[in-house]
C-alpha cells in the first residue's frame, strides 16, 4: 500500500474499495474516491444513499466491512486521525445540562490543540451568553455552539452531516457565511452532507454523489459541470437521435416531437440540436433521478490516477 | 521533548500532557455530578447517623445496666428499641445496591448512546476505548468508596448491636449490608446495570430492566445463600437445654433422630394421637440441627463477596466488548 508521507497529506479523505453492510444490506458499497485538501465538498445524495454511513465511517462511529478510508494518509479508524477532523452530527449533540462555556470546556479537555479564543470568538458572535444552558438554546444557537466545539478543534477536516437541515433562512444564512469565512480563513478541508443543491452550488468546489450506496459523480464542479451539455432538438421516431449515441446520455425526457438531454460529451457534438450549459443543479438531477447512469470521476478524484503522482 | 526542559508556567505543551489526563476525569465528574453529590451526601449523612445510634446504644444499654446484666435482663422495649435502630439503618444501606444499579448503572452508557452524546465525545480526541475505560473506573470507584465507608460502619454498628438484635446473620439486612457484600452487591448491581444499559441502549428501558434485574438477583442470592458454606450438624436430647455450640448460630434445617444416628423429619409422630409412643417406637431421642456457627459468617460472606466480584468483572468485561465495537 502507499507509505504514510508528505504525498499522502495531499488527500484530506481517500476511499478504497469501502464498504458498510448493514442487517439488511450494504448501505455503502465498493466505493472509491479522494477528495484533495483545501476544498469545500459537497456530498450529495437521496435519502438512504449512504451519506450518514460515509460520515459515520470517517469519524470512526462505523467500522468498515470492506475495503478502507483514510483521513490525511491515516486509517480512519486508528487514534492518530481523531485530532485531524471535526465532526458535526445532524443532530448536533450536546450535553443538555451543560452550559454554553462547560461545552467549550469539554473541547478544551478533550482536545490538544484547542483554540479557546475561536470557539469564544464564534460563540460571541452569535450573541450567546456563555452561562446559558445548552437545553435552553434555540436550534441556529445550537448549532453556533455546535460549530464553535468543531472550529475550536482546529481540524483540517470539517465532516458536517446536513448543518443547515434545521435551520431558519435566517440562521442558515449567518451560519453559512460563518462557516464559508472559517474554512477559508483556517484552509479546512470541509465535506457536507446536504439536500440544499443550490446552497451547495455557491459554497463548494468539488463534489461527492452518492447514490444506491455507490460513488455517482466525484471531482471538481469546475471540471464536472462542463463535461455536460444540455440537449434539446427534434426526437426522431425511435427516440433520441442516433448522433447522440456516441455520447453518454445521462438522462433525456421527450415532449411531442421535442426532446431535451443530458448528455456527457464525448467529443464535439454535431447535430441540429440546441445546445445549453446546465447548471450545476441540474447536473446533479439528473445523475440523482438517474441512479443506473454511468458513474463519472475525474481524474483528481481517483485514487492511483498515474498523472497525479508525476507532479 | 520540549516539553522536559521548558518550565511549567508557560501556556503550551507543558500543560496538554497532564490535561488530557484530567479531561475525562473533569468530562465524567461533570456529567455524573448529581450522583457524586448524592454519594457524598449519603455517606456525610449516613455516616454521621450511625455513629450517633451505635454511641446511642451503648448509652442506652450501659444505663440499664449492660454488660453488668445479661441481655435477656433488660427492659423487653428498650431491646426492641434498639434492634429496631438497627434495623432502619440497615434497610436504608440495604437500598443503596439498587439505586446504583438504577440511577449510576443503567443510565452510564445507554443515556451517552440515546442521547448521542457519546458520539459527541469519542469523535473529540479522545479515542473510544479510553473514554469507555473512565466511565467504568469512574463509577466502579464511587461505588466502591461509599459502599466501603458505609459497609465497614454499619458492620462496626453491627457488632456492637450484635446481642439485642434477635433475628439472624444469613437474614438479608445483616448478611448482605455487613462486611465485604454489601461493597461486592453493589459492584455486581452497578455492572448489571451497566451491562443492560449497553444492550438495550435506552436509558428508561435499562432503569427499568435493571430494577427488575436486580429483584430477580436479589431472589436468587437469597436461595443460594445458604449454599455457600457447609452446615454443621448437632444432635440434643429432645427437650433439652440448647447446646452451647448454637449460641449465635443460625439454624438450616432440623430433623429428629435416634441414638444410632437415623433421622427423620422435623414433623415425625407430631401429628400422631400418642406422640410419645410413637418417638419410643421408633426409637427418636434426639433433636437434630443443621448450622451455620457465627463463626463462620465471614466464611460465607467472603465467599459470597468472591462470587459476585468475579460476576461483576464479567459483565463489565461484557459490556465494554459490547460498546468496543458497537456502532454509535
Amino acid at each position: 500500500m502507499t507509505a504514510p508521507g508528505a504525498a499522502d497529506t495531499r488527500w484530506a479523505l481517500e476511499a478504497r474499495g469501502l464498504g458498510r453492510k448493514y442487517r439488511r444490506g450494504w448501505a455503502l458499497r465498493d466505493c472509491t474516491f479522494r477528495i484533495p485538501a483545501g476544498r469545500i465538498c459537497g456530498l450529495v445524495g437521496p435519502n438512504g444513499a449512504g451519506k450518514s454511513t460515509l460520515l459515520n465511517l470517517a469519524t470512526g462511529l462505523v467500522e468498515p466491512s470492506a475495503g478502507e478510508l483514510r483521513i490525511f494518509g491515516t486509517p480512519a479508524d486508528s487514534p492518530a486521525a481523531l485530532p485531524r477532523y471535526a465532526y458535526l452530527a445532524q443532530d448536533k449533540p450536546m450535553f443538555k445540562r451543560f452550559t454554553v462555556a462547560e461545552s467549550l470546556r469539554l473541547g478544551q479537555e478533550l482536545n490538544p490543540g484547542w483554540d479557546q479564543a475561536a470557539a469564544e470568538r464564534i460563540v460571541r458572535g452569535g450573541g450567546i451568553p456563555l452561562d446559558a444552558r445548552i437545553g435552553s438554546l434555540s436550534g441556529g444557537q445550537r448549532t453556533r455552539v455546535a460549530f464553535a466545539l468543531a472550529f475550536g478543534k482546529r481540524p483540517e477536516l470539517l465532516l458536517l452531516d446536513e448543518p443547515m437541515a434545521d435551520l431558519d433562512p435566517v440562521a442558515r444564512d449567518e451560519l453559512s457565511s460563518l462557516l464559508m469565512s472559517e474554512a477559508v480563513e483556517r484552509g479546512t478541508t470541509v465535506l457536507m452532507s446536504s439536500h440544499m443543491l443550490s446552497e451547495l452550488e455557491h459554497m463548494c468546489d468539488y463534489l461527492l454523489v452518492l447514490a444506491d450506496g455507490r460513488v455517482r459523480m466525484a471531482g471538481e464542479t469546475d471540471e464536472l459541470v462542463p463535461m455536460h451539455t444540455l440537449v434539446t432538438g427534434v426526437a426522431t421516431d425511435q427516440g433520441l437521435p442516433a448522433g447522440l449515441a456516441t455520447h453518454t446520455v445521462i438522462e433525456s425526457r421527450t415532449a411531442g416531437r421535442q426532446f431535451t438531454a443530458m448528455v456527457r460529451t464525448e467529443g464535439p457534438l454535431t447535430g441540429d440540436w440546441q445546445l445549453a450549459e446546465p447548471s450545476m443543479e441540474e447536473v446533479l438531477l439528473a445523475y440523482l433521478r438517474n441512479p443506473e447512469a454511468p458513474a463519472l470521476l475525474s481524474p483528481a478524484a481517483a485514487p492511483g490516477h498515474q498523472e497525479e503522482y508525476a507532479v | 521533548m520540549s516539553t522536559l526542559t521548558r518550565p511549567a508556567v508557560t501556556d503550551g505543551p507543558t500543560r496538554t500532557a497532564p490535561r488530557r489526563v484530567r479531561g475525562l476525569l473533569w468530562l465524567v465528574t461533570r456529567q455524573h455530578r448529581a450522583v457524586l453529590i448524592a454519594c457524598a451526601a449519603a455517606v456525610v449523612i449516613g455516616s454521621a447517623w450511625i455513629v450517633y445510634q451505635r454511641g446511642n446504644l451503648l448509652h442506652d444499654a450501659h444505663a440499664a445496666g449492660w454488660p453488668g446484666t445479661g441481655v435477656d435482663e433488660i427492659d423487653g422495649n428498650l431491646r426492641l428499641r434498639l434492634e429496631k435502630q438497627f434495623d432502619e439503618i440497615a434497610s436504608y444501606v440495604g437500598y443503596l445496591p439498587l439505586l446504583f444499579g438504577i440511577f449510576l448503572g443503567a443510565p452510564l452508557l445507554s443515556a451517552d448512546q440515546e442521547n448521542g452524546t457519546a458520539r459527541l465525545v469519542t469523535t473529540q480526541s479522545v479515542p473510544r476505548a479510553r473514554w469507555l475505560l473512565w466511565k467504568l473506573g469512574f463509577a466502579v470507584t464511587l461505588v466502591v468508596v461509599t459502599t466501603a465507608i458505609l459497609g465497614t460502619l454499619l458492620t462496626w454498628y453491627w457488632h456492637t448491636a450484635r446481642p439485642f438484635v434477635s433475628r439472624d446473620w444469613l437474614d438479608e439486612t445483616i448478611f448482605v449490608n455487613t462486611g465485604p457484600v454489601l461493597l461486592t452487591t453493589a459492584l455486581f448491581t452497578l455492572s448489571l446495570g451497566i451491562v443492560i444499559g449497553a444492550l438495550v441502549r435506552r436509558a428508561v428501558t435499562a432503569m427499568t430492566l435493571t430494577f427488575f434485574g436486580v429483584f430477580a438477583f436479589s431472589v436468587v442470592f437469597d436461595y443460594f445463600k445458604p449454599h455457600l458454606g457447609t452446615p454443621r450438624r448437632v444432635a440434643f436430647p429432645l427437650n433439652g437445654e440448647h447446646p452451647a455450640v448454637l449460641d449465635g448460630a443460625v439454624q438450616v434445617d432440623q430433623w429428629v433422630g435416634t441414638a444410632s444416628g437415623k433421622l427423620y423429619g422435623w414433623g415425625t409422630c407430631v401429628n400422631e394421637a400418642d406422640s410419645d409412643a410413637c418417638r419410643a417406637r421408633k426409637g427418636i431421642v434426639n433433636s437434630v440441627w443443621d448450622y451455620f456457627g457465627y463463626d463462620q459468617m465471614a466464611t460465607l460472606q467472603w465467599t459470597a463477596a468472591a462470587l459476585l466480584v468475579v460476576a461483576s468483572a464479567v459483565l463489565l468485561a461484557l459490556a465494554v466488548w459490547r460498546t468496543r465495537r458497537q456502532a454509535f
